[in-house]
């Protein structure tokens, strides 16, 4: 059953029971929340999720009120994690914000038997790009504009990698756009699925775009990284694709791994390989038209050799 | 500096590299941490971890490889170039 298919009573219920868990690739969450911002959140942008039996789940969260004054005056949510908080409560109407900051962390800093990279990844033809960058660098944005014209979603925040395989896996969320991305993409993509807005977060506004269907339906596929590109946005300098040095690109994706410290030697051995196997570029752009032209030249010029 | 210093590569660990053209990436299985060295640099480790040498033994190898007019100012970098590779303790001063 997905949770397209459930009534609002039906969400709401689940989610009060702590009956709600949905698998994200390879792993599955159990949620439990009171709050109607993440009930309404959870229906619209999880829409395309297969709901799970409740039993066995790699992460049990649940996003709630605390306890005490701050139920009323200026009011506040707790992401908590097998019953523990491990962040400070944030404002009351960033719940679903917080949900979302709070799964990643929990993939993050528990998946270790994957490498776990800070990018974007997109798939085409059974080939993915690994799209690292800052924050601020327009990775997101860029991954939104290319799923919304028919490349695979993996994610638009982490590279996780089967160490054994070297495969990239799926860990299909929602896209998080924002500022001045939110509506770069409503444009540029009408029919993309946009949630509600959330203003004053510490990243700024941030709303979510719902990943395509068949990214959900299809997050059981792994795919060969075939390139690495780190997208920078510029406004003032037209698209711009540089081969960048294999070398510079290791140090990057080292440098901004989740846990690439805690693989030792086997983690060198792997990152080394991963960009051997890439073409390496940077990528300097202001134009998400020509971006996706020139994503998709690379796929062209891939599948004629 | 004094110029009777002889340099190594540390020893009591293991250096895991992968090259990539003329740059090279190394991991330090003492420290657990990772650096890219330039393709000056990387000769530099590569000459180091086949035979302690002095400055002055190293420059000399350096010119000789890179085919270049050496002068005092050559010599100050690969006297930075190595106190750099020191201080991420990579090299080490030895007998």
């Amino acid at each position: 059953m997905k949770i397209s298919d459930l009534s609002k009573a039906e969400l709401c219920s689940r989610l009060k029971k702590g009956k709600f868990c949905i698998s994200v690739g390879p792993f599955s969450f159990c949620i439990d929340s009171h709050i109607e911002e993440v009930i309404e959140g959870l229906g619209d942008l999880y829409a395309d999720y297969e709901l799970r039996d409740h039993g066995f789940a790699d992460f049990h969260i649940s996003l709630t009120r605390p306890k005490g004054i701050r139920r009323w005056l200026h009011p506040q949510v707790l992401f908590l994690f097998d019953g523990k908080t491990p962040f400070k409560p944030l404002p009351f109407s960033q719940a679903l914000p917080m949900m979302e900051w709070g799964m990643n962390w929990c993939i993050a800093n528990h998946m270790h038997h994957y490498l776990i990279l800070h990018a974007a990844v997109v798939e085409k033809n059974g080939q993915a790009v690994i799209m690292p960058g800052n924050p601020g660098a327009g990775k997101s944005t860029l991954c939104a504009a290319l799923v919304s014209r028919g490349w695979r979603l993996f994610s638009d925040e982490l590279a996780l990698m089967d160490i054994d395989e070297g495969t990239l896996i799926p860990v299909t969320r929602p896209v998080s756009l924002k500022n001045e991305s939110i509506s770069v993409i409503q444009t540029f993509s009408p029919n993309a699925h946009l949630g509600k807005s959330y203003a004053d977060t510490t990243k700024g506004t941030v709303a979510h775009m719902r990943p395509p269907k068949l990214s959900v339906e299809h997050a059981g596929h792994s795919a060969k990284p075939r390139w690495i590109i780190a997208p920078q946005y510029n406004k003032e300098i037209s698209s711009k694709l540089d081969t960048e040095s294999m070398a510079k690109m290791f140090m990057n994706l080292a440098e901004n791994a989740f846990n690439y410290h805690i693989h030792g030697p086997r983690g060198f051995d792997v990152l080394g390989k991963l960009v051997e196997d890439c073409d390496c570029y940077t990528y300097t752009y202001n134009d998400l038209d020509k971006a996706i032209d020139e994503f998709e030249q690379l796929v062209q010029i891939s599948s004629h050799h | 500096m004094k110029s009777d210093t002889r340099w190594q590569v540390l020893q009591g660990f293991e250096f895991l590299t992968h090259g990539f053209e003329d740059e090279l990436v190394i991991y330090h299985t003492g420290s657990g941490h990772t650096h890219l060295l330039s393709s000056l640099q990387s000769e530099v480790f590569s000459y180091l971890q086949k035979q302690p040498s002095t400055l002055q033994d190293l420059t000399s190898y350096l010119i000789t490889v890179f085919d270049i007019n050496a002068d005092s100012e050559f010599y100050a970098e690969i006297e930075k170039l190595l106190l750099s590779l020191y201080r991420f303790d990579i090299v080490e001063h030895c007998q």
